[in-house]
């Protein structure tokens, strides 16, 4: 799920880049700092909408660079239990599918998908499809997804997600 | 929806728009909230029995279901009304007891005869009993989860090489994308699913299955939830029942299980006159109902020498009402076995007259002990149909006939040489007659 949050941050500003174009130099410094990072608390961090307040700088004793500490609003992407996403398929494997939301990869087993899906190791691409063919996922398949639990590792999130529910699967747009 | 039911405790049950109506509509219906019920309203009854149709076997849901019906009882009532043995109903109180479904009190009662019987007398605590359901659901629901959650974490991969274990978290991890493989993070080899650690294909819509084939049960938990009773109903006091009258209820409710519902009050517990029958009221009826229902062909005989149905009951009657006189008694039993004699020796060809002399004896002694007892109308009179029975009864055997080419002779008369000159379907009849004959002599 989306969310736009108020968050603060701390930059470190080496002395090389004081000067007129201080506070540019900060900003830009926070948005490659946090675009694209994750944290288990606050999930994924799309993009930095606004900067609110950049604080006093502090120098740091011993180092010489300077702290300022941030107000600013970002969004974040953060997938909960229970939560029904939509998804690109990476990779059509025996054991499963693995597919990705946007940031967020997503591992579907073999054993949380319809049993009328079978794996189709012979065609090219390999893909999981129904007896009669009237359903074929492969790569680059859009589908729809249940996340069925998340894991927190230091700077990344992984789902595991199910198929087995009604509306779930292959997407047609 | 249930998309982000992490907790869908049925305690923490918040009345929605819907359910205030259904709230608003019961407290107009008479029974205003806040006041204490002195009567089990149907939606508890209606719980008590889908909860004990739902998990218990059969006899459970039997007692439950009388309890219900009779607020309290005692062991030995149930017992009789539902024909169990009691050893087999007291275990099975003993489950529902411990389940804390039903609660007993001990009751020490005196008989008449000085004896001081104790009895269990069971009954349904509601609140308790709704209480018990609201947490076993509960339970029931938390374990569910749990076990699908499980199967998420549980091992579901394993090393080909070194035997490690994986989750289906790390296929992530594991998982090389050139290849399409998954690699061990120790040794490198592949990593393969793990049969034995298979999950169970159908814990996972087990939670919505759970939900929905206890949502009659939560709905009905919705109702109740605002009912509060008065402490006379939670616990209710034993009614002494007499024997007449229980035993007239328990028939009365047997006829009317059949065909009336729940619903009906039992008019018999609460409105009824104390009367204890010694027993003879009973006898009474059954023998009205005996001399009502013998017909004619059923008290006489068909075969020769056959002791009639009817003496004997006549006699086994006035036995019963001659309580006191024994000898009467006695004597009378002696007759029926002179007569029976009588009859058997006459078939065999004579006449003694001894035997018609004992007969005016008995006949003779009857009629003097006759006088002796006070209400001896009707049996005399049974006495004499006794005796027209008998004479009948002589009348009929010689009567028996058996034709030999056309000529009819009596059956005592037939010789082999009268057999030999028969015609065949003389012959059948004949030799039928016989056999009636000898197996009525051997009765």
């Amino acid at each position: 799920m989306f969310f736009h949050v108020s968050l603060e941050h701390e930059v470190l500003l080496h002395p090389r880049y004081f000067g007129p174009n201080l506070l540019n130099t900060v900003k830009q410094k926070l948005f490659s700092e946090l675009e694209g990072t994750c944290t288990g608390k606050t999930g994924f961090v799309i993009a930095v909408t606004t900067i609110d307040n950049i604080g006093a700088g502090k120098v740091v004793p011993g180092t010489g660079f300077v702290k300022y500490p941030i107000k600013y609003k970002a969004i974040l992407f953060r997938p909960f239990k229970g939560e029904v996403v939509d998804a690109v398929v990476t990779q059509v494997n025996k054991v499963g599918i693995f597919t990705e939301v946007g940031p967020l990869s997503c591992f579907i087993s073999r054993h949380s998908i319809p049993a009328d899906m079978e794996f189709d190791p012979n065609s090219n691409p390999p893909c999981y499809k129904t007896k009669d063919e009237d359903i074929v996922i492969q790569q680059d398949d859009e589908i729809r997804l249940r996340i069925v639990g998340t894991r927190v590792d230091a700077a990344d999130i992984f789902a595991i997600g199910t198929l087995m529910d009604d509306y779930l699967g292959k997407l047609y747009t | 929806m249930h998309l982000f039911h992490t907790s869908n405790k049925i305690t923490n049950f918040v009345p929605t728009s819907r359910d205030t109506r259904k709230y608003n509509m019961s407290s107009t219906a008479g029974k205003s909230d806040g006041e204490l019920l002195t009567e089990i309203p149907d939606e508890l009854k209606k719980l008590a029995k889908y909860v004990m149709r739902g998990f218990y076997p059969v006899e459970h849901v039997l007692i439950v279901d009388l309890l219900v019906r009779n607020v309290i009882m005692k062991d030995d009532d149930l017992a009789e009304l539902l024909k169990f043995d009691k050893k087999q109903l007291r275990i099975m109180l003993n489950k529902l007891k411990n389940d804390k479904l039903l609660k007993s009190t001990l009751r020490v009662e005196t008989q008449a005869d000085g004896k001081t019987n104790r009895h269990n007398y069971y009954f349904i605590n509601y609140k308790v009993f709704v209480n018990v359901v609201k947490y076993k659901l509960d339970k029931m629901r938390q374990k569910i989860e749990s076990r699908e959650r499980e199967s998420t974490s549980k091992a579901l991969y394993r090393c080909v090489n070194c035997d490690k274990q994986y989750n289906e978290y790390d296929t992530g991890d594991l998982m090389d994308f050139m290849t399409g493989e998954m690699k061990c993070t120790l040794c490198g080899a592949e990593v393969e699913e793990d049969e034995t650690a298979a999950p169970e294909k159908d814990t996972y819509m087990q939670i919505a299955l759970f939900n929905e084939q206890m949502r009659p049960l939560f709905d009905l938990l919705k109702e109740v939830e605002h009912i509060k009773l008065s402490p006379e109903v939670l616990e209710p006091t034993p009614v002494i029942v007499s024997d007449a009258v229980r035993a007239k209820q328990a028939g009365s409710q047997r006829g009317m299980a059949g065909w009336s519902g729940s619903n009906r009050p039992n008019y018999d517990l609460y409105n009824h006159e104390v009367t204890i029958n010694m027993g003879g009221e009973n006898k009474d009826s059954q023998e009205n109902k005996e001399v009502k229902e013998r017909p004619r062909w059923m008290v006489e005989s068909t075969v020769d020498g056959a002791v009639t149905e009817k003496e004997t009951t006549v006699g086994s009657m006035e036995s019963k009402q001659t309580a006191g006189a024994n000898s009467k008694s006695q004597k009378q039993d002696q007759g029926e076995i002179m007569r029976a004699l009588l009859v058997h020796e006459r078939k065999s060809g004579g006449k003694p007259n001894i035997v018609a002399a004992a007969l005016s004896e008995n006949e003779s002694d009857e009629s003097a002990s006759d006088d002796d007892f006070p209400n001896s109308s009707s049996v005399t009179k049974r006495d004499e149909r006794m005796e027209m029975d008998e004479v009948d009864d002589e009348e009929e055997e010689e009567e028996v006939m058996v034709s030999v080419r056309g000529q009819m002779l009596p059956f005592s008369e037939v010789t082999e040489h009268y057999v030999a000159e028969m015609t065949p379907e003389e012959k059948d009849i004949y030799i039928k007659l016989a056999q009636e004959a000898y197996a009525a002599m051997h009765d």
